[in-house]
């Protein structure tokens, strides 16, 4: 088993589990996890299926996505008429707090990709 | 279908709630059923453009976050609020649903003392949209970034964001821009509000489109009646015929084309 830090490269999730995705998580997830769980926000809960054709792979392959997201208590599967359905599930707000340190690596990352914005 | 429109800017005092209040009732007049969300649990404030007594609020959004009612309960019919002034028009089928946030002092306290399951707000969301029948769910946001703004992006089939020509809101729009792109806001449109009628308006909205990117829906004058009616009531309301209230209505009008 993969040492957390060598783990959170490979994947690009944040390490503690069991405590849902906060929205500052979401937004510094990779691209296409990011992709993956907002699209899955906007539907409330998604099936296999829908997984699969939303990542352009097979049920195995959505299966495997999902089987990750769920063991990293960032996704819940709900059972419904036999079938399994996958819901994003977010972090409680423990009082609020400034989030610019979160947002810092946006901004990091904004920066990587283009020149800073000029003003009009 | 239904859509969920999140109204935001990066400062406050950018017009934010003016904007919501009036588009939702441009929405309403065209024979929608919105609801609207005071999201801005800290500073709370578009139940009074709508004409909401606190001492009737008996249930807010902050009860629904704690449990102790369903999100339904804290939704206040304000469509009445909708039939004052020369710009009322009998709503067809239209309807007007404000669910408000708390304005005691010790309830905003508790939410930024103890906080609360985001996860639910999500549902709360969707819950409001088929209880009540949406056509539109707008959500009026806290300024900045915080975890209840970026759910309410993340979710959103819209995003409007508001900007004055002011050199602290270049910085921080450049940041939401960046956000809902992000999180792959299907329409995201800017609004620059309170700009000086003196202004070159057709010139400043095309340098804010060069610099972010992003059509511009508006570029709203700053105006002495806005500043009158004070958040009193819903502008286009009592100006039906004036240049803000016709460029708001261009942005309803692609909000409804959506």
């Amino acid at each position: 088993m993969n040492p957390p830090e060598a783990d959170a490269k490979q994947d690009g999730l944040p390490r503690e589990q069991g405590a849902g995705l906060s929205m500052a998580d979401v937004i510094t997830l990779p691209s296409p996890l990011r992709r993956l769980v907002t699209w899955m926000m906007r539907r409330e809960e998604v099936s296999l299926a829908e997984v699969a054709a939303f990542i352009q792979g097979d049920e195995s392959d959505g299966r495997a996505m999902m089987d990750s997201l769920v063991a990293k208590g960032f996704v819940r599967a709900v059972q419904t008429a036999g079938s399994v359905r996958y819901r994003v599930r977010l972090a409680p707000i423990r009082g609020h707090t400034p989030m610019f340190d979160r947002l810092r690596a946006v901004d990091d990352q904004a920066a990587d990709n283009k020149d800073p914005k000029s003003q009009p | 279908m239904s859509r969920i429109v999140s109204i935001h800017s990066f400062r406050g005092g950018t017009g934010k709630s003016n904007v919501t209040a009036n588009l939702t009732t441009m929405l309403a007049q065209a024979g929608k059923r919105v609801g609207v969300v005071d999201t801005d649990i800290q500073s709370p404030g578009i139940h009074v453009i709508f004409g909401l007594d606190e001492e009737k609020m008996d249930l807010a959004l902050n009860d629904y976050l704690w449990g102790k009612c369903a999100i339904e309960k804290a939704a206040y019919d304000v469509s009445p609020a909708t039939q004052v002034g020369p710009g009322s028009v009998t709503l067809m089928g239209g309807g007007v649903y404000l669910i408000p946030s708390s304005i005691k002092a010790g309830e905003i306290a508790k939410v930024l003392r103890e906080g609360y399951d985001v996860g639910l707000l999500n549902d709360g969301f969707r819950e409001l949209i088929s209880r009540l029948s949406l056509d539109f769910l707008l959500i009026d946001t806290h300024p900045g970034l915080n975890e209840e703004t970026l759910l309410s992006i993340a979710i959103s089939d819209a995003l409007l964001i508001l900007m004055r020509p002011d050199q602290q809101d270049y910085q921080g729009t450049a940041v939401t821009v960046e956000v809902g792109q992000k999180l792959d806001v299907p329409w995201l449109r800017l609004i620059v509000n309170k700009a000086l009628p003196s202004f070159d308006l057709g010139a400043l909205k095309k340098r804010v489109e060069e610099t972010y990117g992003v059509p511009v829906v508006a570029v709203l004058p700053e105006c002495e009646e806005m500043i009158r009616l004070g958040s009193s009531s819903v502008f286009c309301l009592h100006y039906p015929d004036h240049p803000v209230t016709h460029s708001l209505r261009e942005v309803a009008a692609q909000l409804l084309a959506q």
